[in-house]
């Protein structure tokens, strides 16, 4: 019996590999938001036009807060037809998008603007401190807040049409008032 | 730290005189050290495992920003660290925090540490004593022999 | 003896090396050191897995042939002394590799993510090699089988004290961190072990009619192994303070001038003389002036920022000053585009360059011991 002790040698390193093939099924830059489920962080912005842009005042609407910058290239630039795209058509259902650029310069955030003919508010976050506000940790990431100001959820990588209508739908059911 | 005192009031005079991205909220003067401290415990989370202090991207000096105002609007280190926690998770922390399962990796090495001397100690142990008492008796040597042989090591050495 | 042992740190080894280059390659770790994410990844750990278990299973089919009849003749013999040094450094080399696991095993079990970077390492290592230093004042003595008791006294009583001293002085000096005294009295033990050796043997041949210089040299050149072994640890000792100062004792800061104005570090005064801007081939370049004085002017500095076409983000390149005591850096962050005002972050690394001198002793004591023995002379 006591041969077979020293058979634990070989056999402990097989948890150190399967820990290892674990490894490849998660991602070590997929952070979990602990911000999901608790009411958003105010701010207060300006646009890119100079208008005041605060969170508070859509509060009753379902607002979708998307970080973005112009050098995030492509995930920016294919969602930002699909933001412009439901923001059109849910606009008059109560919906409220908001573009925050992040560690931007303002002509580049203008041109971009211009180029994808965003018609929703765009604020720059200068001094990054409604990023971190929310937790961001790269671009593009939306945050989907309902009527009642709560983060519901936290989507990142570009957005797609189905991710958008799915979650806005569903928000749009809930009630305003708890 | 008091032999750096003298070096960091110059500093934040300087500071205080032209501060213009922290947009300076007046409330106490901010020790650049105590921000260099804080930073070398975050995450710069764009980043490959680089601490805030060291990471020379755009977010960490934003982030180290972030520090900076919250500094000077009156909050302690601790309330700095805990709201970077509360808004990235555990994760942001370089050192993870020493409760529950964390434990773990703080105290293993020093069970590493604890195992291995004892291991080490047996070991000696069992061997210095396992020739004890199998040596053999000494073979009966010449006096002369043994003369010889003490005054070739003396030259030797 | 000690063949098992061996042959075990041998594979671990391999193991460790294959472990470090799958982390880089596979992406299954964020670390400063890896680069890229590929099918390569699956690919090594295969490999790994291969190499491990093949080794690790020969190792547990060979094992009667390899365990050898361990004897020593004492509990204090050259084997203890290897055996301990072997614990601290098997140990912090098993601090590193599950501190660096332990992000996916936290994941795993808990589901929850945590980091292990800088802050742990240093803190739990630190001690670690501390223990070493330690034992590298005690192990020598070990391993030349003087520990008994009443040689205890004769060998260690003037490094304790002088130990003792040292911290004591670094405390009336200013020094408030625990591991820096502790480092000044662990590094003053040792070196005091060495000296007292050392001139315990020069007297003996002093004694027999030698005069001083070729006392001292005939020791280091007839014992070269051991001398030279005791010249390695000096170096080691030169490189502990090195860490040591760089750790606790660099300053650093973050400030933004405009033209004309200093800022002060630690006693040195950079004041900001003006950006330039120059087009190269590929790439935009600003550089940064900054004039460097510590009562007399010592240099101007020249951090730069490259900006090239294709990357997003431009690339910064640091300048430097180095000394004996301590290093200047400065880099530059954010500036404003007419040059009127830049972004700078200052660091003062002290006691940096003693790393690299007790490198530098370490090898002249390691070519020093593997001098060819002179043949001993009567």
């Amino acid at each position: 019996m006591k041969r077979l002790w020293r058979w634990l040698i070989p056999l402990a390193a097989i948890p150190v590999l399967a820990l290892l093939a674990y490894g490849f099924r998660v991602s070590p830059r997929d952070i979990p938001s602990p911000l999901v489920g608790r009411p958003a962080p105010a701010f207060v912005l300006a646009t890119l036009e100079g208008a005041p842009l605060s969170l508070e005042s859509h509060r009753g609407k379902v607002v979708v807060v998307n970080f973005w910058a112009s050098w995030c290239y492509p995930a920016c630039y294919e969602e930002a037809p699909v933001l412009e795209r439901n923001w059109r058509g849910y606009r008059e259902r109560g919906v409220v998008v908001m573009g925050l650029d992040i560690q931007d310069k303002r002509d580049a955030a203008q041109k971009f603007v211009g180029d994808f003919g965003l018609t929703f508010p765009v604020a720059q976050d200068l001094k990054g401190t409604v990023s971190v506000d929310y937790g961001v940790y790269g671009v593009p990431e939306t945050f989907f807040v309902d009527r009642q100001g709560r983060i519901r959820v936290k989507h990142v990588g570009a957005v797609t049409d189905d991710v958008f209508k799915t979650t806005v739908d569903r928000l749009l059911t809930e009630p305003a008032t708890p | 730290m008091s032999r750096v005192t003298l070096a960091l009031l110059a500093t934040l005079i300087v500071l205080g005189a032209t501060s213009f991205a922290a947009g300076a909220q007046g409330a106490s003067p901010v020790n650049e050290q105590t921000v260099y401290d804080i930073a070398t415990q975050l995450r710069c989370v764009v980043c490959q495992n680089l601490s805030v202090a060291d990471s020379p991207s755009e977010m960490a000096s934003q982030m180290r920003g972030i520090i900076r105002e919250r500094l000077a609007a009156g909050e302690s280190p601790a309330q700095v660290q805990r709201y970077f926690v509360d808004r990235y998770g555990e994760w942001i922390l370089l050192s993870p925090p020493r409760r529950g399962f964390n434990l773990l990796v703080w105290l293993l090495p020093l069970a590493a540490v604890v195992v291995g001397l004892a291991a080490a100690a047996t070991l000696i142990w069992r061997w210095s004593h396992r020739t004890r008492g199998a040596r053999p008796a000494p073979a009966a040597v010449d006096a002369a022999m043994s003369e010889r042989i003490r005054r070739e090591l003396e030259r030797e050495s | 003896m000690l063949r098992l042992w061996n042959i075990s740190l041998v594979i671990l080894t391999f193991g460790l090396t294959l472990f470090g280059t799958f982390l880089t390659r596979s992406g299954v770790i964020a670390s400063v050191h890896a680069f890229t994410q590929g099918s390569i990844g699956v690919l090594f750990l295969s490999f790994l897995a291969l190499a491990l278990l093949t080794a690790l299973g020969l190792v547990a089919w060979r094992w009667d042939a390899l365990r050898s009849e361990g004897e020593l003749d004492s509990v204090v013999s050259r084997e203890s002394a290897f055996l301990l040094n072997n614990v601290f450094l098997v140990a912090a080399a098993f601090t590193v590799f599950f501190g660096t696991v332990f992000p996916l095993l936290s994941e795993a079990v808990r589901g929850v993510k945590v980091s292990v970077g800088a802050p742990f390492f240093n803190q739990v290592n630190i001690p670690l090699f501390l223990s070493l230093v330690f034992l590298m004042g005690v192990g020598p003595l070990i391993a030349w089988r003087r520990a008994s008791l009443d040689n205890l006294k004769r060998n260690f009583l003037w490094p304790v004290v002088l130990g003792i001293v040292a911290a004591a002085v670094a405390f009336a000096l200013g020094v408030r961190s625990f591991l820096a005294a502790l480092t000044f009295a662990t590094t003053v033990f040792v070196a005091v072990t060495i000296a007292v050796d050392f001139t315990r043997a020069t007297r003996a041949r002093l004694r027999v009619g030698e005069s001083l210089l070729p006392a001292m040299g005939g020791l280091l050149l007839r014992h070269n192994r051991r001398y030279g072994g005791f010249v390695v640890h000096l170096g080691i000792l030169i490189i502990a303070l090195g860490v040591m100062g760089s750790h606790a004792w660099s300053v650093q800061t973050e400030t933004t001038l405009h033209r004309g104005e200093s800022a002060e570090l630690a006693g040195y005064r950079f004041r900001f003389d003006g950006l330039s801007a120059v087009e190269e081939s590929n790439h935009f370049k600003v550089v940064g002036a900054f004039t460097v004085s510590n009562g007399r002017v010592l240099g101007v500095l020249r951090p730069a920022k490259k900006f090239y076409p294709q990357e997003q983000a431009p690339i910064a390149y640091v300048d430097y000053r180095l000394g004996l005591r301590e290093d200047l850096y400065v880099v530059l962050g954010d500036f404003a585009r007419d040059g009127s005002q830049a972004t700078i972050k200052l660091q003062v690394n002290r006691l940096v360059s003693w790393i690299w001198i007790g490198g530098l002793v370490l090898t002249l004591g390691a070519l020093l011991a593997i001098l060819p023995e002179r043949h001993k002379r009567a």
